[in-house]
């Protein structure tokens, strides 16, 4: 097994990044992920989409990969919120790329809530900054005051308000409410090799690689020669060996018999549900050779909160007319209440969403169906993320339904606290003020059971000082066993009100440097 | 094709670009399973009801008479699935135009919906379209 080599569970964004500074620094990587291949450019699942109205199931992962459980108060597929490609679900995602503040590093010192992280905003900001770089993140903070302060500028210049983001940005400015720009990763112009955004409207599927996909990433590795992609291909369990961990146990998901794969390092990162999941498949209870777990492992299981309003006017303000997300607002992401309820930013999303009175479906012609869709030129859709509390009794275990190969897949036990139920008021209320500021003629907002994660799943396997609070310390490492890692959202402490992936990156940036260090 | 762009034009009401829906029925002819004898099926049908009404093919006659001709298959709107008895006019007593409403109009409505509808709701172009970074900032229009 040579020392200097690494296993990479998972080839999302966290584990490409990891993968790709490593491979540059002559590092031999495998990365091995249980979905299938995803072209880039994403051109092709672009035509499949919008030229051609296809769902295409070589997208698609095979059967019996994926099949969670689910209790409690969370009433959506889980399921689809996580993409089994490679790339990860990073492929879909909304890039919508932002920093924490520096109070949500340390919620139980400064709110009486949640846990402190083991890392401070300033350890991590040099690592903002390369991840900023590193996925092409277009901003400014000239137009938010309520950003935490930074060290280098952002890569590229902002995408800036649109047509309607302006006329509520004026309204709402007069009520004392501000309204910025969205830092993102997407290139508001060329960068590096990545060409300028040309506003297509299909960022999830976009067909130039303008919004970041981890897919780019992931070829730039594989072209250093010293990295391979392994898809389709899932592991098992991680085997250790006298407190080191030696070598996962992986298996084609079209095959029948298990091989060892041997890493001089161990790097899990599939996500919080699944990374939790492996470890507790790979648990020394159910294996001489397994990994030696402490209580936290699959506990604290933490989602972003969102509910959306929409909120009807008078004009039309033509939402969808750029792709891009444009406005939002941080104003309430550290509000003078925070403790009694959490954080809450704020969104207008960029897309046309039908009104809910009249189905397209009842249209017998294109004039009836336009007059359907008429008014949803004269809405926003206004969302509500927000911050919850990490809980322990949210949690990841195993269920009693298994996959293709026998093994239990994870079930997941997620209900509301009392805190998640105030945040939500809170959240309704700013709906509130918006609609009044911004002379709403009508605004709906969605009930408390509506939630949903954002496909922001973190926790699981959160950092922290110690194996008696926490899974990992602050660069992943798992306590008590030597070379294996566990990074990305899993690791997360506590949620912010901000969307987690930058800070993934970032973690994820910061465990690359460790490991090389240790690998010398 | 023709008769399809016909039934896009005359579903549709409005002067589309029939490049798109042409791709559009191209690739599923080419690519999904049913979809080309379908296609065929309807162009021989629609000729053969628009002749029955006086006209040269379903592709020449007037707007009336190709709305009159989709018109049979008015009973499958909605988008849902076929009923038993529907499924049972297609499969026993073989009369396709439930097929037809579902897999040529439908779908070429919800095509619609996801494309000249922009346009006809003032947009400057649809999900899809490059529209570049320099106008979205300013009124469609």
């Amino acid at each position: 097994m040579p020392l200097r080599s690494v296993a990479i569970v998972g080839s999302g964004v966290v584990g490409t990044a990891i993968a790709c500074v490593l491979a540059r620094r002559g590092y031999r990587v495998d990365i091995f992920e249980k979905g299938p291949p995803y072209p880039y450019p994403h051109a092709p699942q672009f035509q499949d989409r919008f030229l051609h109205g296809y769902d295409n199931p070589a997208y698609r992962p095979a059967p019996g990969i994926q099949g969670l459980s689910l209790t409690g108060d969370y009433h959506r597929d889980l399921d689809s919120e996580r993409y089994s490609v490679a790339g990860g679900s990073a492929t879909h995602w909304g890039a919508i790329a932002l920093r924490m503040r520096p109070p949500d590093f340390r919620t139980r010192s400064a709110y009486r809530y949640g846990d402190d992280w083991p890392i401070a905003y300033d350890e991590l900001e040099p690592y903002y900054c390369r991840a900023e770089a590193f996925l092409g993140v277009s901003g400014t903070d000239a137009d938010n005051p309520f950003a935490p302060r930074r060290s280098r500028p952002y890569p590229l210049p902002p995408f800036e308000l649109s047509y309607g983001d302006r006329i509520l940005g004026a309204r709402l400015a007069e009520r004392g409410i501000t309204l910025h720009t969205t830092p993102q990763a997407a290139t508001r112009r060329a960068y590096r090799d990545r060409p300028g955004c040309q506003n297509f409207g299909a960022c999830d599927v976009c067909p130039i690689g303008a919004r970041y996909s981890p897919n780019y990433d992931l070829a730039r590795a594989i072209a250093t020669g010293r990295c391979t992609l392994h898809t389709a291909t899932a592991v098992r369990r991680v085997v250790v060996d006298r407190g080191r961990a030696r070598a996962l146990v992986v298996r084609a998901v079209d095959g029948t018999a298990d091989r060892e794969h041997a890493a001089g390092v161990i790097i899990v990162a599939g996500g919080a549900i699944e990374n939790a999941r492996l470890l507790l498949l790979s648990s020394r209870e159910r294996a001489p050779d397994g990994v030696p777990l402490g209580e936290t492992v699959g506990r604290y299981l933490t989602f972003h909160h969102l509910w959306t309003a929409r909120l009807r006017y008078a004009e039309a303000l033509y939402p969808g007319d750029v792709g891009r997300f444009t406005g939002q607002s941080h104003q309430f992401i550290d509000p003078p209440g925070r403790g009694r309820h959490g954080a809450v930013k704020l969104e207008f999303s960029s897309n046309i969403v039908p009104p809910p009175e009249r189905s397209l479906d009842e249209a017998a012609t294109g004039a009836e169906l336009v007059e359907i869709l008429r008014p949803a030129r004269s809405q926003r859709m206004l969302t509500v993320h927000a911050e919850s509390v990490p809980d322990a009794h949210r949690s990841v275990t195993l269920s009693e339904a298994r996959d293709r190969f026998g093994d239990p897949y994870a079930h997941v036990h997620y209900a509301l606290t009392d805190f998640d139920r105030r945040t939500y008021a809170f959240g309704r209320s700013l709906v509130g003020r918006v609609a009044a500021a911004t002379r709403a003629e009508g605004e709906e907002f969605e009930p408390l059971e509506s939630v949903y994660s954002g496909c922001h799943h973190m926790g699981t396997c959160r950092m922290g000082r110690g194996p008696r609070d926490s899974a990992v310390d602050s660069f992943g490492a798992v306590h008590g066993v030597r070379d294996l890692f566990v990074t990305g959202g899993s690791a997360f402490v506590s949620p912010g009100a901000v969307n987690p992936t930058l800070t993934m990156v970032a973690l994820a940036l910061r465990t690359a440097d460790y490991v090389a260090e240790r690998l010398g | 094709m023709a008769a399809l762009i016909a039934a896009a034009g005359a579903v549709t009401g409005y002067a589309i670009d029939p490049a798109h829906y042409a791709e559009y029925y191209r690739w599923r002819a080419e690519h999904l399973r049913g979809y080309r004898v379908l296609y065929e099926r309807f162009a021989r049908d629609a000729d053969r009801a628009a002749r029955a009404r006086g006209a040269r093919s379903f592709a020449a006659a007037t707007r009336e008479i190709q709305l009159d001709v989709l018109g049979r298959a008015a009973p499958a709107r909605g988008g849902r699935p076929l009923t038993v008895w529907e499924r049972l006019r297609a499969d026993v007593a073989g009369d396709p135009w439930p097929l037809y409403e579902r897999f040529v109009v439908r779908e070429t409505l919800a095509l619609f919906a996801r494309t000249d509808a922009w346009i006809a709701l003032g947009y400057r172009g649809w999900p899809g379209v490059p529209k570049g970074l320099d106008r979205y900032r300013l009124a469609p229009g």
